[in-house]
């Protein structure tokens, strides 16, 4: 028998983005579940490069939903109810209707050929799928747009409380015997009737791309910016808005060379010389999507700089993970890059999965931010640039979230954006190996461990935590203690080992001495070759001169020969990554 | 396409039986009623509508649905007459394939009051509800696996449930396919369907000048549907045939048909070219016509234009508008017809309406041997369906 194809699928949660795509007035009196089935549709068809105001004669429509419009339904019973049979409500009688979403998606997507609609609870998506076939055989049409929804019925809800996972979701798939380059394969017998939609859900996402096209045109860009960053000044000021061949052009040779050589880790490029190819975002492109993977470098802030490697399944866990502390967010603005763990995340995977619309700025504190954030952003950022809002005695526009992490944000930030107008501050804990580990919303609270992990204590501190879902375990990079279930405290950083001359020392332990100095103000020590160097900030009105001495003796005395640092670097203020992280100097 | 329909079954209100509706229709005595001892409503005495006989109503089992009463009646109908017994289909692949409206819905009325006032309440309604499909449990009924579908294009379904079960059998799915619709009388689509003005105070007047709207009404049709070789391989009886099957939408309006009946058009299209028919070759049509004003119009509109001259039947007069059954138990009047040699006369039918251009039957009329029939359904949304079958002659 043919094998089914699979020319395109989308799923949506939610109408974010509706309205770039269909006339407001269309939309009046359409119940939620259906409009976001039209948004899954109609974003189904345009990655086919369907046109959406096409008239659409050779493509059938199969809607399977497990229970239909069942919240019209219950408004109609309400009506009978609450008023009395005679002031029954027509709208909702009519809106109640099996095939209403069927209805919806063949007049606003202008559908002429076979439609149908089927309704037979958690087996509605697996039958539709027979009859796709059928139809596809008997030539009734080129293509089957297949789609599953359902809303979330509200007595099953309050009555199987602990059954329901679902939400209310669509999912839609073009089916074709065309061959194309994914044959759509079903799991059958995967039925769940409180749930009924969501297998179809859970198969439109794992068909979703990792990336796309158009995000490398954010990533590429800001990891060039990136590498570039430790080396100029104001790199985030001259580079902004460069596409990627505009940035390498002004750039010179031996530092071209160096963001290649960290590119390739990057995309895991093996045998394709970069250097001379211009289509830079398209090799990059192609190497994720032959991967599979992303490469995120740790900053090296807490330990030696290394690569962590997340897969597709470990960031599409870790984003729908995330993704129910944001149900009210309409558009998202970043000021982290696109390529950086925590900027990817949520700068490109979450705008993804709740197709949200991403604004993406540098984090420079003189844009005018009163007129770019508005009502329903999520500003996602850090700690160091938020510091910039309380210098800027800034006030938010109602409803803007903030989403900070990259390094601990300080309760007096917490406390002045909620008095600035913020309308919710979530700070992510996580780090480069993990992703997004917990989250907190206030000041001094201990943080809420992320429904995708598992943990092991020993005692009262975590010792580790592993993904649900996929194969990623890790230690935690602090000292974390538990609070009660799933909820803990950060104490402190670890203090990782490094090996000097073949003994152990503790850069933090040293860091920590470096700063009982009565001159120093702020002290950084890492390894650097083959011995550790230290970068010191003096307190206010001392000079380097007088306070050299003075540090020298003093580590002399309270250090190992081997935990001396070789080099010492004196600055006005820490090196600092262009989001608020240590960097190296 | 040619899918042999080896048994069929019928409960409506014109019997409990295909030979008692054979009688009844040609008789042409029937007429609507009003509801009683099925729930309350303030529209009872104003609304009639087409009912089952107490007889069959008061067969229901225990925590069984009146639509899946008629349906198991009128499967036990077909399967006598294909001569099946339940064994017989575990060595075959089965599909079922039932279109219906209320058995799919939340329409626990009762419980759904209770559990909102916070009354006491068992939650078996739920329970039973969440995990109820009509077509699964015809397979349960009959204690067998098998394809199964549950179709809810509303008004269409019946008629897309032959279809399409008639194309998993041409495309080899199945062996065999009970293939039908049921459907009962409730207080929500009662209540629903007077709310949107669209049920008539008086028995309906299909395709009638003075047509005012519809009377509902409820029952089951159950085809069994075979593969030529299936029936060769068990010495079964052909009473007629699966021609062709058409579906499309008008993409037009969530209530209102497209009015000059595209997509009806584009169904009938289809179906006639599946089945290798053109209008010479049909015997007659039986409308969807269910004597409401714009419905009709439409439906007239692409009848007229695409089949004029073939004589038309519209059988809602007798039955009511069964709704998710409609389709299924028109389509086994006219295989009656089809195996009868006659249409009935369209009940009620007294004043031609110029503006339709088409006019139904209003006696009933001989139909030429060896030619095939046309079944339409026009439903909410703009779906649009036809089937095209051959009576038991038919070459």
């Amino acid at each position: 028998m043919n094998k089914l194809y699979l020319k395109s699928s989308a799923f949506a949660e939610s109408t974010n983005g509706i309205e770039e795509l269909f006339d407001v007035k269309q939309l009046s009196r359409i119940d939620n579940f259906i409009k976001i089935s039209l948004l899954s549709a109609a974003k189904t068809l345009s990655k086919a490069d369907i046109k959406l105001d096409e008239k659409k004669e050779d493509i059938g429509l199969i809607i399977a939903t497990g229970r239909g419009s069942v919240k019209q339904t219950c408004n109609f019973m309400d009506s009978i109810i609450d008023d009395g049979d005679i002031l029954a409500s027509p709208l909702a009688f009519a809106a109640s209707m099996h095939n209403s979403i069927e209805t919806y998606i063949s007049i606003l997507l202008k559908f002429r050929g076979p439609c149908l609609t089927i309704s037979q609870g958690g087996g509605s998506f697996e039958s539709a799928i027979n009859t796709a076939k059928s139809w596809l055989l008997s030539k009734r049409c080129r293509y089957v747009l297949l789609g599953a929804a359902d809303e979330v019925h509200p007595v099953i809800r309050k009555e199987y409380v602990h059954k329901i996972y679902g939400k209310e979701c669509a999912a839609f798939f073009l089916l074709t015997f065309e061959e194309t380059d994914k044959e759509f394969i079903f799991e059958s017998g995967m039925k769940d009737d409180y749930n009924p939609s969501m297998h179809a859900f859970e198969l439109a996402k794992r068909h979703m791309p990792f990336l796309n096209k158009k995000d490398m045109e954010r990533i590429i860009p800001d990891f060039i910016k990136t590498s570039l960053s430790g080396k100029r000044k104001d790199v985030m000021f001259v580079f902004d808005n460069l596409s990627a061949k505009e940035m390498l052009k002004k750039i010179e040779k031996k530092e071209k060379e160096e963001v290649f050589s960290k590119l390739k880790l990057f995309c895991g490029i093996n045998n394709i010389d970069i250097t001379e190819n211009k289509e830079i975002e398209e090799i990059c492109f192609d190497a994720f999507m032959r991967n599979n993977q992303i490469n995120f470098f740790t900053s090296g802030s807490t330990d030696i700089p290394k690569n962590c490697i997340h897969t597709h399944e470990m960031i599409r866990e870790e984003t729908e993970g995330v993704s129910f502390l944001f149900n009210n967010i309409k558009r998202v603005v970043t000021t982290v890059p696109a390529h950086h763990s925590y900027g990817f995340l949520f700068g490109v995977q979450l705008p993804k999965l709740l197709n949200l619309s991403v604004v993406s700025k540098a984090p420079l504190p003189f844009l005018e931010w009163d007129k770019i954030l508005r009502d329903g952003d999520l500003l996602v950022t850090f700690p160091m640039f938020l510091k910039y809002f309380i210098d800027m005695d800034f006030k938010f526009p109602k409803g803007v979230t903030i989403l900070t992490s990259t390094s601990p944000c300080p309760d007096n930030i917490f406390d002045e954006m909620y008095k600035r107008g913020a309308e919710k501050i979530i700070e992510i804990y996580g780090s480069s190996e993990t992703g997004a580990i917990g989250f907190r919303e206030s000041s001094g609270a201990p943080f809420f461990l992320l429904p995708f992990w598992n943990y092991i204590e020993q005692g009262s501190v975590i010792s580790e935590v592993y993904r649900k879902k996929t194969d990623l375990r890790s230690e935690l990079p602090d000292i974390v203690r538990s609070k009660s279930e799933r909820v803990f405290s950060v104490i402190e950083r670890k203090d990782h080992a490094v090996k000097i001359a073949g003994i152990n020392v503790y850069p933090l332990k040293i860091e920590k001495i470096l700063k009982k100095h009565n001159d120093v103000k702020e002290a950084v020590v890492r390894l650097g070759d083959e011995r550790l160097k230290a970068f010191i900030v003096l307190n206010d009105g001392v000079s380097v001169k007088t306070a050299k001495k003075s540090i020298y003796d003093y580590m002399q005395s309270a250090l190992t020969a081997h935990e001396m640092p070789k080099n010492i670097t004196f600055g006005d203020k820490l090196p600092l990554t262009p989001f608020g992280k240590t960097a190296d100097w | 396409m040619k899918t042999i329909i080896s048994g069929f079954g019928c409960v409506c209100s014109l019997g409990s039986n295909t030979e008692e509706i054979t009688k009844n229709i040609f008789e042409g005595l029937i007429k609507p009623s009003y509801i009683k001892d099925r729930f309350e409503s303030s529209y009872i005495r104003d609304y009639p509508v087409f009912q089952v006989s107490d007889a069959v109503l008061a067969q229901r089992e225990e925590n069984e649905s009146y639509s899946f009463l008629f349906l198991r009646k009128a499967l036990s109908e077909a399967m006598e007459k294909a001569g099946l017994e339940k064994a017989d289909f575990k060595s075959m692949k089965v599909g079922v394939c039932v279109g219906t409206s209320v058995d799919a819905s939340f329409n626990c009325f009762d419980f759904y009051k209770n559990w909102r006032g916070k009354a006491a309440h068992s939650l078996d309604p739920l329970e039973k509800y969440i995990k109820y499909s009509v077509s699964d449990e015809v397979l349960n009924f009959l204690g067998i696996k098998g394809l199964s579908q549950t179709i809810v294009t509303a008004c269409a379904s019946g008629t897309d449930a032959i279809g399409i079960g008639a194309e998993w059998i041409e495309n080899g799915f199945c062996d065999i396919v009970i293939a039908g619709g049921t459907d009962e009388l409730n207080l929500i689509t009662f209540t629903g369907f007077i709310k949107l003005m669209i049920a008539g105070k008086e028995h309906c007047k299909p395709f009638d000048k003075n047509r005012n709207g519809i009377n509902l009404g409820e029952g089951a049709g159950v085809f069994i549907l075979e593969s030529q070789n299936s029936v060769k391989k068990r010495n079964g009886v052909k009473f007629g045939t699966v021609l062709g099957y058409g579906n499309a939408c008008d993409g037009y309006h969530a209530t209102a048909p497209e009015p000059e009946g595209r997509g009806l058009r584009k169904a009938i299209d289809f179906a006639m070219k599946q089945a290798g028919v053109s209008k010479e070759n049909l015997a007659f049509i039986n409308a969807h016509a269910t004597g409401a004003v714009d419905n009709d119009l439409a439906e007239s509109k692409a009848l007229g234009s695409m089949l004029g001259g073939v004589p038309i039947s519209a059988t809602k007069g007798y039955t009511g508008h069964a709704l998710g059954a409609a389709g299924a138990v028109e389509a086994l009047i006219s295989l009656i017809c089809l195996n009868e040699l006659k249409i009935p006369k369209t009940n009620n039918f007294e004043t031609v309406d110029e503006n339709l251009g088409i006019i139904p039957v209003s006696e009933n009329t001989d139909i030429e041997k060896n030619k095939a029939a046309l079944s339409d359904s026009l439903a909410f949304g703009g779906c649009n369906s036809c089937i095209i079958l051959g009576g038991k002659d038919y070459e």
